[in-house]
């Protein structure tokens, strides 16, 4: 393959990629136990192996996310109860001003007091999905492309046919 | 002579089709899965690291990208499609770990004021003996460090591992054109640099 570093180039060739790396003994060796292992602790746990109270092992068990749930609904329903109003309130969505506004007049009036909308996209959109696209276009060949394209950079001729 | 070599080559790419395809079904099986899945782990996990390590240049960091690759992979193996080769799938996973890991730091350097250069550069030097500073293989990624990572990434995936580019292309999702401008313009880069040492 033809490259820029002609100067450097040795007789084997090219520059070679390091390969001496210094890694810890045994690494290489260990590695696939430490993933298999690391992967066997981020797994839910079987129960059967464990020895459950009647109240979650008998037909009207529950499992633990369902008695969360169950749990969490009566402790809502306890304290709306608590906190129930004697007298309407309006809350803030029905305030009948901001009612007949769209999500961009929203963004838009953010925007005008310097709170940009995509601070709080990126506050509130999860950073990382288990979606297996996981590669984005990055930005900086978009623009070599571009450049590229209008002749402002060339490539030799070579490199355009290499492979 | 061309002909037997690409004969050669297509022999090559035909038996590791297979023994992705033997490893797949293996996988597919609870009872065989994590045997499976171990060798693949033996299979790809030297490439990888270097791969890793070429961008990060720090051993921990490395072994954290390298271990959350292989766990990605297990996670979502069973869903390969084998539309792409498995190890073009795998450097795809590490790659996108990577450049996401290095922008994750490039904030948190901007916050604290200091300087990506300057910390790859101590990195560098940490990890290589200092009779081997002025080695042209030292000194090689010494000037890659002055690249954008993505550039960095290109230069490094079409030099040293001579990664087709429409290969890249699968992996980075961008255009052929716009990999070998940006390969060209980095080599220019480094061009420069050495030159100027």
């Amino acid at each position: 393959m033809s490259t820029p570093f002609h100067s450097l180039e040795g007789p084997q060739g090219k520059i070679p990629s390091r390969r001496d790396y210094p890694v810890p003994s045994g690494y290489f060796e260990e590695l696939p136990m430490r993933v298999l292992s690391s992967i066997d602790q981020d797994r839910p746990r079987s129960s059967s192996a464990v020895t459950r109270p009647w109240l979650v092992s008998g037909p009207w068990a529950l499992d633990s996310g369902r008695w969360a749930v169950a749990a969490s609904v009566l402790l809502l329903v306890g304290l709306a109860w608590f906190w129930m109003p004697t007298k309407k309130t309006t809350s803030i969505s029905g305030d009948p001003l901001l009612a007949h506004l769209t999500a961009d007049d929203i963004v838009e009036g953010l925007d005008l007091h310097g709170a940009h909308a995509v601070w709080f996209q990126e506050a509130t959109v999860a950073v990382w999905t288990e979606d297996p696209a996981w590669i984005h276009p990055q930005d900086e060949p978009v623009l070599d492309s571009f450049l590229w394209e209008q002749g402002l950079i060339t490539v030799p001729d070579e490199e355009m046919t290499d492979r | 002579m061309e002909g037997f070599g690409d004969q050669k080559e297509s022999d090559q790419k035909a038996r590791e089709r297979e023994w992705e395809r033997q490893l797949l079904a293996e996988f597919a099986e609870p009872t065989t899965r994590n045997r499976a899945f171990e060798r693949l782990v033996r299979h790809y996990q030297k490439p990888l690291y270097a791969h890793i390590r070429r961008m990060v240049l720090n051993h921990d960091e490395t072994d954290d990208l390298l271990q959350n690759t292989l766990i990605r992979c297990y996670n979502a193996l069973d869903r390969f499609e084998s539309r792409s080769g498995l190890y073009t799938w795998l450097y795809r996973i590490a790659t996108n770990l990577c450049l996401t890991h290095l922008e994750q730091q490039r904030k948190r350097r901007w916050l604290s004021l200091s300087n990506d250069t300057v910390r790859l550069e101590a990195e560098l030097r940490s990890s290589t003996p200092s009779e081997r500073m002025i080695d042209p293989d030292v000194l090689l990624e010494k000037a890659l460090l002055r690249l954008p990572p993505k550039q960095r990434l290109v230069f490094q995936m079409r030099y040293y591992d001579e990664v087709p580019y429409e290969q890249m292309s699968e992996i980075l999702g961008t255009s052929t054109g716009a990999l070998k401008a940006s390969y060209h313009l980095a080599s220019k880069k480094v061009e420069n640099y050495l030159k100027n040492l």
